[in-house]
């Protein structure tokens, strides 16, 4: 709404945060988001393209598949900015809310009533951004609230104040 | 047998036997598929008809003793163990197991008898506790198994005085109290009649006859013949999933929950309680319509797990495999009592959806009143979700780029794992969000509710207390 969201995603009534500002994930994650996905592309377009290559001679369409993998990621690239910007959650009285996507835009509302685990996790590369990512698990599989790119006392911090109120609010199912 | 508490007792003596039939009859199934002129080979069964006929039986012995052995030793290492507020049961020779099971933790309890076990007037017990394997005691006095599943029943329901009388008679041809009342019963013909109209045994009948005018039309049967050996095993095996599995279905409402008693040569009794059911499905297919016949699933927390042994999952998420539409609401009104889905005030999505939605955008419907939230679609084929507000875990709201062009959006209701998946594709997007908010607020509304009937148990025993949740949930 002010000119000073021009770097993130355009203000959408219906993805608009419930009461206060989103709060936003680290920036760090950028790093995470890029690296693995640099590492997805080279592995997913080398195995078929060396396979061609080394097995048939074929190191024309090897170029090729290279070449169309080395153009998406650098599509996908550009956009990881605008996708962490994207990433936010608040924490309500009674819900917490997730918000994610830029092209596929997600919003998810959650009692804290139905936290069945609140896991905290951390790959190598994320300890090397100091990020972690932390999910709320409901009964349900569909629940869709994960929160990536928190630093990690953050991300303590959120998992003590989740489980605490999912505790004083839990309901059987 | 609720009565002589903490005394350690042994499944029925005939145990070893009945399982040991099990065995005898898996052989003969091996041995049989050895017999069984297999497609390429021209000398059918070479392998095993050529060993002399002495040697054949007496390894057929060896195997029925050893297998009758490990089935006594492992009967004779089974207790059970009833205790004032868990159920106990110890197996195992050289690695003991003991599992224990708090009646507050007990989701269901269902009664099977398999066709072995029903001819000897024996049952087993399997207790689901919602935390993955559910716990199983074979065999039982079938009178013994319906007075102690009715006893774990009543515990589970946090009724401690339970004295169970002898109300429930389970008998070789059904298992029903004279306190049970009957609320669908499924007959033979319309259950027939909709496995031969069902889209799964019509897509199973269509390969072989495909492969079978191919054939004819090419002449070269020879092949196909053998080839469609695999396909009518398919198709028997179908039928006894569907056909022989589901005969006599009736649904029943015993007071602590409904129960569904089913099976020609395997009895099965499933208690379903009905504060478990998370989320209601029903659907018909194309034809079907001419019939006026519904499937009914339903979520059931605890009821999720696989079990590779039964197809359980399947089998339980059902609640009526084929059903008129009469029998549809005598259902409905037992698993969500007080409810009425067709009282629910629907309304439709916007006219620019049909960019997205062509095929069937007229026809969705949604809305809520106080109790849940309903969705239906479809004019070939139909279906309808019904999800209670209490049992709603979260609501999402997504958007993909062709959606926001035309300023629409799709609401989720999540819900415990199973067949029911309430979306609602292509509302106006501030309606959209609009509902998500406003379920979230119907779902507090309903989950105090439940919380305020919950809490007059003062003994901090919540009745049937949330599976997943260590420990109990408290009442707050």
């Amino acid at each position: 709404m002010t000119p000073t969201s021009a770097t993130s995603p355009a203000p959408d009534p219906v993805f608009a945060p419930p009461g206060e500002e989103w709060h936003p994930i680290s920036l760090r994650y950028r790093t995470v988001m890029a690296v693995s996905m640099t590492i997805t592309w080279v592995l997913v377009t080398s195995v078929p393209a060396l396979f061609l290559g080394l097995v048939f001679g074929l190191w024309w369409i090897a170029a090729i598949i290279w070449g169309a993998g080395a153009v998406i990621l650098a599509s996908q690239l550009l956009l990881v900015n605008r996708r962490v910007r994207a990433w936010g959650y608040a924490l309500r009285e009674d819900d917490l809310y997730v918000t994610h996507g830029i092209m596929f835009r997600s919003l998810t509302a959650v009692p804290y009533g139905r936290m069945q685990v609140v896991e905290v996790t951390a790959g190598p590369l994320e300890r090397a951004c100091k990020v972690a990512t932390l999910k709320f698990v409901t009964a349900s599989p569909h629940t869709d609230a994960t929160i990536p790119g928190l630093p990690p006392e953050e991300a303590a911090r959120l998992r003590d104040r989740l489980t605490e109120l999912g505790e004083t609010r839990a309901t059987g199912l | 047998m609720p009565n002589d508490v903490a005394k350690e007792q042994r499944p029925h003596p005939a145990t070893p036997l009945i399982r040991g039939w099990i065995v005898l009859l898996a052989i003969l199934v091996v041995i049989g598929r050895e017999l069984i002129p297999k497609g390429g080979d021209d000398d059918p069964g070479k392998g095993l008809l050529s060993l002399p006929l002495v040697w054949l039986l007496s390894g057929l012995g060896a195997i029925v003793v050893l297998a009758a052995l490990g089935s006594f030793v492992s009967w004779w290492f089974t207790k059970y163990v009833i205790d004032a507020n868990e159920l106990r049961i110890e197996t195992g020779m050289m690695t003991k197991r003991s599992r224990r099971v708090g009646f507050n933790r007990i989701q269901s309890v269902d009664l099977v008898q398999p066709f072995a076990a029903r001819l000897f007037s024996l049952a087993e017990l399997r207790i689901e506790t919602g935390g993955g394997e559910s716990v199983k005691i074979h065999y039982l006095p079938r009178q013994d198994a319906a007075r102690l599943r009715d006893y774990l029943l009543a515990r589970a329901h946090g009724d401690h005085t339970a004295e169970v009388t002898t109300a429930s008679t389970a008998s070789a041809l059904t298992d029903a109290a004279h306190t049970d009342k009957v609320i669908v019963t499924i007959n033979p013909p319309q259950l027939i009649g909709a496995f031969l109209l069902s889209g799964e045994f019509l897509l199973t009948l269509l390969f072989p006859l495909v492969a079978l005018v191919l054939s004819v039309v090419f002449h070269v049967w020879f092949i196909a013949i053998p080839a469609l050996l695999p396909v009518i095993l398919g198709i028997g095996g179908l039928i006894s999933r569907r056909v022989i599995s589901q005969f006599n279905y009736q649904l029943a409402d015993t007071g602590h929950g409904l129960r569904i008693t089913r099976g020609l040569t395997n009895l099965t009794s499933q208690s379903l309680p009905v504060d478990r059911i998370q989320g209601v499905r029903i659907r018909q297919s194309a034809l079907w319509r001419p019939f006026g016949w519904w499937r009914v699933d339903v979520d059931v927390v605890g009821y999720g797990h696989q079990d590779q042994n039964s197809n359980r999952s399947e089998a339980s998420s059902m609640l009526l495999p084929v059903a008129s539409a009469e029998q549809v609401r005598l259902a409905l009104a037992g698993c969500l009592p007080g409810i009425d889905p067709d009282a629910v005030p629907l309304t439709t999505i916007p006219r620019r959806a049909r960019w997205l939605q062509w095929w069937n955008f007229w026809t969705v419907r949604y809305g809520v009143d106080a109790a849940v939230a309903v969705h239906e679609l479809g004019w070939l084929a139909r279906r309808r979700d019904i999800v209670p507000h209490a049992k709603t875990q979260s609501v999402r709201v997504t958007r993909g780029p062709l959606q926001r062009r035309l300023g629409l959006a799709s609401v989720h209701l999540d819900t415990a794992k199973g067949p029911v998946d309430w979306a609602v594709d292509h509302l106006d997007g501030t309606t959209a969000r609009e509902f998500a908010a406003e379920q979230m607020d119907r779902a507090r509304a309903a989950r105090a509710a439940l919380r305020r009937d919950a809490s007059p148990d003062p003994a901090g025993n919540p009745v049937l207390s949330d599976p997943t949740l260590e420990p109990p949930a408290p009442c707050a």
